[in-house]
């Protein structure tokens, strides 16, 4: 049974016509949103956590409709990391990393032993060892960004959605970052978010969805749908494509350069590597 | 900003807290046109004390120290709640208006030649509609922002200011001091302090459960509602309880500024952010603060009294300019 599905989904972005979505996600999964700017793939992700109304269809998790359940049993089973924060009151890293422990507890509870145990874990997860007591608000983007995702990791839904989890992360952060969400996937999370960057989708993901401004979308594993011209047609970019460490990279086509390049070959790469 | 450095003695703020506030307390009881020695001021409290002592002690100052304390911790919990409701350190009852709704309502029924309780109900009565002005004008099209509401609350404090001056201008003399009292806050109105202290314990009970969820709101509500909060339901609940507890504070004591900011400020800088802490602090210190303002109110140019809200706004607007100037663009 699919894990988080979308039966008719139709995003609400006021002005625009949608087209309904259909998707069916499985434990094991990582998917990987793509678009232009302003394509929908923020609404996607909020539509799909049951923070945005779709304008029609639904969202079910584990098969049940997102509005038959609490907004508490929803935190449990499917958690979120945004694109923009709010850090308007000072709060510690521990502090703010504990804040994924909250649909766990109830009104009368204090967060317990187990609790600590899981915030310590988390914050070793993405490197934040030692900054337990500094202010959020005294962090770099990059160290933020990590403290939003050692939050989810901390909160251990079922269903991981992150929005651009890669956003301010140098090049270390990012590759760890997509391996911790890709073991996560290991151990049957499921995990989907927004990329603005082809290169990690292809990298890591097993799934992609592109998500097209006109509201049509193309959904389905990496390697049928990270083509060449459903990506230049996404972007409305002309690409060129090469294969890195077997995973296909995606580069805008500088100006003047040959009209074709190599595809990728699959037998070749697998050889190589 | 250094670091909230409570940690390492999570046991000691309530201590120190309940210390200061009975320190204070006593200090009110000593002090006035007759000053009492603590010794005596121990012996009126074991019951055996003159009667002089007795009147000063138990019929003067005792309630009026009390209500002193009650408002200022309905004003300073009041405050942050504001707080996190707009998550901005800048809201507070009386930069939102609420203040000037609640004092409008208290003078029209004075230029009426209404008393008692009547200026009681229609401070009350102010002070909500000025809520429901303020929130429903900020909601707008398509929901409220925090900037929105701020600036609302601004306009819309300014509006009141100019009805009051209206107010007083059609005013007859001998009404003029009395109401210019009640402007600036006067705890010489309290009748009884019994109806604000239960107000900011039962406040203290109800907020009890509801710390994590708010330091949860705090960080955003989108983030909140990811979290499992119900954001709506904890927006209005806060909301509604905040303007209680001004329209409270308001009807005992006229309109005493700027505690609301300072207070939750100031704690917030030792204590860190978790409203669990922080409330009850708040009831505490906000408390602390307008009973030694009321005490200097009623010392500093004895036997003339001053306005308590001149001594604490001589303290908060220093605070909230300091706050404008370091805040982030």
């Amino acid at each position: 049974m699919s894990r988080l599905a979308a039966r008719g989904l139709a995003l609400a972005i006021p002005g625009r016509a949608t087209r309904p979505l259909e998707l069916e996600i499985t434990p094991g999964q990582v998917w990987g949103v793509l678009g232009p700017n302003g394509a929908g793939k923020t609404t996607l992700l909020h539509t799909l956590a049951g923070l945005h109304a779709p304008r029609a269809g639904g969202v079910f998790l584990d098969g049940e409709p997102l509005g038959a359940l609490g907004r508490r049993e929803v935190a449990r089973r499917l958690g979120l990391v945004f694109q923009e924060r709010m850090d308007g009151f000072p709060a510690t890293v521990s502090e703010a990393v504990m804040m994924g422990r909250h649909p766990y507890l109830s009104l009368f509870q204090r967060e317990n032993a187990e609790d600590g145990e899981r915030v310590e874990a988390a914050l070793s997860a993405f490197d934040l060892a030692g900054f337990e007591q500094r202010l959020v608000s005294s962090l770099s983007g990059g160290e933020r960004q990590r403290v939003a995702l050692a939050t989810l990791h901390a909160q251990d839904p079922a269903v991981w959605l992150l929005d651009e989890p890669t956003n301010h992360l140098d090049l270390h952060h990012q590759s760890a970052a997509m391996a911790l969400l890709s073991e996560q996937a290991r151990r049957g999370r499921t995990v989907m978010m927004c990329l603005h960057d082809v290169n990690l989708a292809a990298r890591w993901c097993s799934h992609a969805l592109l998500l097209h401004p006109g509201g049509e979308a193309e959904a389905g594993p990496v390697d049928e749908v990270l083509e060449l011209a459903s990506l230049e047609r996404l972007y409305r970019q002309p690409l060129s494509a090469a294969e890195i460490d077997g995973a296909p990279v995606f580069m805008p086509r500088r100006a003047g350069a040959p009209d074709t390049c190599d595809p990728p070959d699959p037998s070749r790469s697998s050889h190589e590597r | 900003m250094r670091p909230p450095s409570n940690d390492r003695r999570p046991g000691a703020w309530p201590v120190a807290l309940i210390a200061l506030a009975l320190a204070a307390l006593a200090l009110a009881l000593v002090s006035g046109s007759a000053t009492l020695s603590l010794g005596e001021l121990a012996q009126a409290l074991a019951g055996n004390g003159g009667a002089l002592a007795n009147t000063l002690v138990f019929d003067l100052r005792l309630p009026r120290a009390l209500a002193a304390f009650a408002v200022g911790g309905l004003l300073a919990v009041a405050g942050a709640l504001m707080q996190v409701l707009l998550r901005n350190p800048l809201a507070d009852p009386y930069v939102l208006g609420l203040s000037g709704g609640a004092s409008i309502g208290a003078l029209g029924a004075m230029l009426a030649g209404l008393g008692g309780l009547l200026v009681t109900g229609s401070a009350f009565a102010g002070a909500l509609l000025s809520t429901l002005l303020v929130f429903g004008l900020a909601q707008g099209r398509g929901g409220w922002t925090p900037a929105r509401l701020l600036l609302t609350g601004v306009v819309v404090a300014s509006g009141w200011g100019a009805l009051i001056t209206l107010v007083l201008a059609m005013s007859p003399a001998e009404r003029l001091p009395g109401m210019l009292y009640w402007l600036m806050g006067d705890l010489a109105y309290a009748r009884t302090p019994w109806p604000p202290l239960m107000v900011l314990a039962l406040t203290c009970v109800l907020l009890w459960p509801l710390g994590r969820s708010l330091n949860v709101l705090a960080r955003g509500p989108l983030q909140a509602a990811a979290l499992g909060v119900n954001v709506r339901g904890l927006e209005w609940g806060i909301y509604l309880l905040a303007s209680l507890l001004t329209a409270m504070a308001v009807t005992t004591a006229g309109s005493i500024g700027f505690v609301g900011l300072v207070v939750p400020h100031m704690l917030r800088l030792v204590l860190g952010n978790d409203q669990r802490r922080l409330l009850p602090a708040c009831a505490l210190a906000g408390g602390t603060l307008v009973l030694l303002a009321d005490t200097l109110a009623r010392t500093l140019i004895a036997p003339e009294q001053l306005p308590v809200g001149v001594i604490t706004a001589l303290l908060g607007v220093p605070t909230f300019l300091l706050l404008l100037y370091r805040s982030q663009p």
